[in-house]
């Protein structure tokens, strides 16, 4: 059964939506996804939305979703972790023949959680991790040293990186941290915890969005080609965990490849908390011919390299809306689809900023 | 991070113990601590095959306190709604497709899926639609002797069925607290009305209207 994306609608992202609360935020966004796909809440089945009651500061909140985006009296079901799971648990609602339209939802209030570093802390195992009061930037950075040990690559490889989605995102209004900044400027900033510097870290913001998800395909824009996931070595003790690694990337990778053909995309938009995230997930996937690094500073990631990675500017060049990272990189990349640039991408979105785990989907332009 | 604060378990509580679990729990001064118990209870009657001489006395638990901290922003609506409070106000939208009024007002409307901006001032007068006399507290271990009155108050002139929809009615309403009348006479449908704290003890906040009253004549 074929899946077609019918709309799309987003807020910007910002450091902070004061005026605004999360319903608030998901209303404008799921009114632009209808305005967009032509339709009204009236031809939607059922809406799957993206949620962790941690960041939100309230229990069960999925009991909150449906009001603002639509979903009155319809189908409702929550997904947990990053919201490319929520787009693909409705891909597959839709592949059992029961719904034929369904809207996926996400959003982030980052600038609501005033102890942010405590909140992903709490992660850890209680025993014998949180006793040591790590911030989760040193467990990010651990992970960072050791992909540039396996991959060759050195801390600049990050600058790289940070600077080159910066950039991407001036193109992108709905970008909150676009900067025309040099590799130098940010290997200036101060370090957080090494190898990663300030720059390196994609800020938290506030963000929401609407796709809209269709069977039918007159409705069609953009067409979905394909989905995986999966979850490597993992455990919240950590000591399962194979650092500098994305194990999950390939794993979840091959299940979309066993869905299609295609064995090219045009560009590929990642969810980088970190900036060795998008590098590691890259390397995971083992699509990138040449070394990872060695590729990065021949300028293949950038827009106009062979393989543009995070044209979009990324989460560090817009701003990390947490788990509703996945549906802001789906967003992007139904966006730049639609400019006629490309004709096909890869999104992808880890679980989190230090699990190995996440999802990818493969969308294509043909429809 | 912040270690836990031990809170003592109230005696009522290990009284309700098996007497071997309680002297436990005492020797250990576990009582100073907090977790659940009967977590403890299970943990004792447990077979353990693997190490053989696991006992209970080497049980180890870690005590955490997640310190969550959050800001709400209200958002547009309830922040005009709160400001409204602020200044002895009860305000509302009313959405211009459906005509029903929203209070707590939202800047969209779920039935019509539109925007819903024209502001409505409301007095505040309107029935009682349900309500509970509560002798329970937050905490499961506090007994109010006296019980709390909490309801749900239909504003006057907002009650609305649409025949077309599948939700049969709709009424803007809040959850508040009813003084100032006998337990035993609250009653569904009892006309009420707002009592506001002094203008100088208003803050913005929903207890700005510090409760419920009847109406003269019904009470």
């Amino acid at each position: 059964m074929d899946i077609w994306v019918a709309g799309v609608g987003e807020i910007p992202c910002r450091p902070s939506y004061d005026e605004m609360d999360f319903r608030e935020m998901l209303y404008r966004a799921a009114a632009k996804a209808y305005l967009d796909a032509g339709i009204t809440p009236a031809d939607v089945d059922g809406v799957v939305s993206s949620g962790m009651d941690f960041y939100e500061g309230m229990s069960i909140t999925d009991s909150y979703t449906p009001d603002q985006v639509g979903g009155r009296l319809k189908f409702n079901t929550l997904v947990s972790n990053d919201a490319l799971n929520a787009f693909i648990h409705a891909c597959m609602l839709l592949k059992t023949g029961q719904f034929r339209t369904v809207l996926v939802t996400a959003y982030a209030k980052a600038s609501n959680i005033l102890n942010y570093p405590e909140i992903v802390f709490n992660s850890f195992d209680p025993h014998v991790v949180r006793p040591l009061t790590p911030h989760f930037y040193a467990i990010a950075a651990m992970d960072a040293q050791a992909y540039l040990l396996n991959s060759g690559g050195d801390a600049r490889d990050l600058s790289l990186v940070a600077a080159k989605n910066k950039r991407n995102a001036l193109r992108n209004p709905s970008a909150a941290f676009a900067e025309n900044i040099s590799i130098e400027e940010v290997e200036s900033m101060e370090v957080v915890s090494e190898p990663l510097r300030k720059g390196h870290v994609a800020v938290p913001c506030d963000y929401a969005a609407a796709v809209l998800l269709t069977t039918e395909k007159s409705l069609g824009k953009v067409r979905v080609e394909a989905f995986g996931y999966s979850i490597g070595s993992y455990s919240v003790d950590l000591s399962l965990k194979e650092w500098g690694r994305s194990h999950w990337a390939r794993a979840a990778l091959e299940m979309a490849l066993r869905q299609i053909r295609m064995r090219r995309v045009d560009f590929v938009e990642v969810s980088e908390p970190f900036a060795h995230t998008e590098l590691m997930v890259l390397d995971g996937f083992g699509i990138v011919g040449e070394n990872v690094c060695k590729t990065l500073r021949d300028g293949g990631f950038n827009m106009d390299g062979y393989l543009p990675v995070n044209p979009s500017g990324g989460c560090i060049g817009m701003g990390y809306p947490l788990n509703a990272a996945g549906l802001q990189r789906l967003v992007q990349s139904v966006n730049l689809l639609r400019t006629g640039r490309w004709s096909s991408c890869l999104v992808a979105s880890p679980d989190g900023e230090v699990v190995d785990g996440g999802a990818v989907v493969v969308l294509s332009a043909e429809v | 991070m912040t270690r836990a604060t031990p809170s003592r378990f109230s005696p009522n509580y290990l009284k309700q113990l098996p007497e071997d679990l309680a002297e436990y729990v005492r020797r250990h001064g576990l009582d100073k601590e907090f977790g659940r118990l009967d977590s403890w209870s299970s943990s004792m009657e447990k077979t353990y095959t693997e190490i053989e001489e696991w006992q209970i006395d080497n049980l180890i638990i870690s005590y955490w306190h997640i310190e969550c901290m959050y800001k709400h922003a209200a958002g547009f609506a309830v922040s005009r709604f709160l400001e409204g409070l602020k200044n002895g106000k009860i305000l509302g939208t009313k959405c211009e497709g459906c005509g029903r009024v929203l209070i707590p007002p939202r800047i969209f409307c779920e039935w019509c899926f539109r925007d819903v901006d024209t502001w409505v001032e409301h007095p505040g007068t309107g029935v009682i639609s349900t309500y509970s006399l509560s002798y329970i507290g937050t905490d499961p271990r506090v007994r109010f002797e006296k019980p709390i009155i909490v309801a749900v108050i239909w504003f006057d002139g907002t009650v609305k069925k649409a025949n077309s929809s599948r939700t049969v009615l709709h009424s803007a309403g809040i959850l508040h607290k009813v003084q100032g009348v006998d337990p035993e006479k609250v009653h569904v449908g009892m006309r009420v009305k707002p009592v506001w704290r002094r203008p100088e003890e208003r803050v913005g906040s929903i207890l700005d209207i510090e409760y419920f009253a009847p109406l003269e004549g019904d009470g």
